[in-house]
């Protein structure tokens, strides 16, 4: 997961999807998703998944990256799919599109939208500290992933981790000790300045909304007739 | 990897929705727990504690395709309810970033939330009933069981419900037939075998990671560790 890459993609991003309202790219993943879980052939799931990529060559996104992302749910769909591939071929294939499908789905919208944007949307259905910890757990990894670089570097710096492989994942294990322990600290400093910023038990990141556009209905309307083809598919194969 | 994320897709859509709905009530119980015990103080905790799983995701380790989580060390470093808080939120980003199925994050969250329990519950438990075990020992002899048990909850929530592709697709359904269920085992006990050969070594490098971790904050800070029998649920 390269969740550095992926915020420099959606913060950098200069494509009509990142452009974009929010709630409006949120419902058409949404349905893109629900058109993957709803198509229940092969055919029709990888039609589904051609739409997805249509869609995000349509609006210029950088279809390999998306799909090197996506690529990964497929390694854990594969593991599924292998007890089924010699009773059920089509049923082990279909699990291994709908999860790729799935993950493009996911991120077409995390790559075109940035996570100030994505989860204020998200916390809106979340209780009041979980919603609040989902923004600084953002935060805070970018900061723990600098403090672990520096460690890892550290450690190749004097000789590495050493010869055997239980010496080796000890000496991991102390370096993530060590981000541990940085990880105290930073809670003490977040909690903080959280009080010397006034926090009143809710982080506020409401931004204007975006006003809606002919090619917002259009995505929508898009992403709608996928998910209704889908549905049609199904009554006509069962 | 040492716990395998359920995918989109794999599930029937009302075993996705129990999921979901457990982790929305558990949710709900744990914030307002820990709102009401911790204050303000509670969101900087969970947000670092999902952070450090994310982190330790990516910590390149010298076993092929293996990577730690932390879900167990959360557990017992914050508890039950902070841990499963801390699980949810990391499954979340994972799910965006399509490293977990979106549509499952309930029930990865769950699994998770079984490791976490179960790794404070074993950490206290062997703490308890072996005062002069090494911390390392403690917490690699929970990390392992912990791992153990959640990953046979997910191949249990797999073969109750995920084992059918006619559930899946939504085909005709005869369950009751002894033949279609005999053509079902086949495929589940092939999946198990792949899935606990693969995790089992997943278990193994995780608690030596974890123990080897532990043992270093037990001898420098050991009250992050709950040393002076401090906050635990």
């Amino acid at each position: 997961m390269d969740l550095a890459l992926i915020d420099e993609m959606a913060a950098n991003g200069n494509t009509s999807l990142h452009a974009t309202p929010t709630g409006v790219k949120l419902a058409a993943s949404g349905l893109l998703l629900a058109a993957t879980i709803v198509a229940a052939t092969p055919a029709s799931v990888a039609a589904v998944c051609g739409a997805a990529l249509a869609l995000a060559a349509a609006t210029r996104q950088p279809v390999r990256r998306l799909v090197a992302i996506a690529a990964y749910p497929v390694l854990f769909a594969g593991i599924f799919a292998l007890g089924w591939v010699r009773t059920n071929p089509a049923f082990a294939t279909v699990i291994v599109i709908r999860a790729f499908s799935a993950g493009f789905a996911a991120a077409l919208f995390i790559t075109t939208t940035t996570f100030v944007d994505a989860f204020s949307l998200i916390s809106r259905v979340l209780p009041g500290p979980v919603g609040d910890g989902l923004f600084l757990a953002y935060r805070a990894f970018f900061l723990l992933l600098t403090e672990l670089g520096q460690v890892v570097q550290a450690i190749r710096l004097r000789g590495g981790a050493g010869l055997g492989l239980g010496t080796q994942l000890r000496t991991y294990g102390e370096a993530l000790g060590v981000v541990v322990l940085h990880a105290a600290d930073m809670t003490e400093r977040m909690y903080k300045m959280m009080l010397v910023r006034g926090y009143s038990g809710r982080i506020e990141s409401s931004r204007p909304a975006r006003p809606m556009a002919a090619f917002h209905y259009a995505l929508l309307a898009y992403c709608a007739a996928v998910l209704t083809a889908a549905i049609a598919a199904r009554r006509f194969s069962s | 990897m040492s716990h395998l994320h359920i995918p989109d897709g794999l599930l029937p859509l009302p075993i996705v929705a129990a999921g979901l709905a457990i982790t929305a009530v558990l949710l709900l119980v744990a914030s307002r727990r820990l709102a009401r015990l911790e204050g303000a103080r509670v969101a900087p905790r969970i947000a670092v504690l999902s952070a450090l799983m994310l982190v330790a995701m990516g910590l390149p380790l010298p076993v092929l395709g293996y990577h730690v989580n932390l879900t167990v060390l959360t557990g017992i470093i914050a508890g039950p309810a902070a841990g499963f808080v801390a699980v949810f939120i990391a499954n979340l980003i994972l799910s965006l970033t399509a490293h977990g199925g979106i549509t499952v994050l309930g029930l990865n969250a769950l699994i998770g939330g079984v490791e976490v329990t179960l790794g404070w519950l074993l950490w206290k438990a062997v703490r308890r009933a072996l005062p002069r075990t090494r911390a390392f020992a403690a917490a690699a002899i929970a990390v392992a069981l912990a791992l153990a048990v959640s990953t046979f909850a997910m191949l249990a929530v797999v073969a109750s419900s995920g084992a059918d592709p006619d559930l899946v697709l939504g085909g005709h359904v005869h369950a009751a037939e002894e033949a279609h269920r005999e053509a079902l085992a086949t495929p589940l006990r092939t999946f198990a075998a792949v899935v606990l050969s693969t995790a089992a070594v997943g278990w193994a490098v995780e608690a030596l990671v974890v123990g080897a971790l532990v043992e270093f904050i037990w001898r420098v800070r050991p009250e992050l560790l709950g040393a002076d029998e401090g906050r635990g649920a």
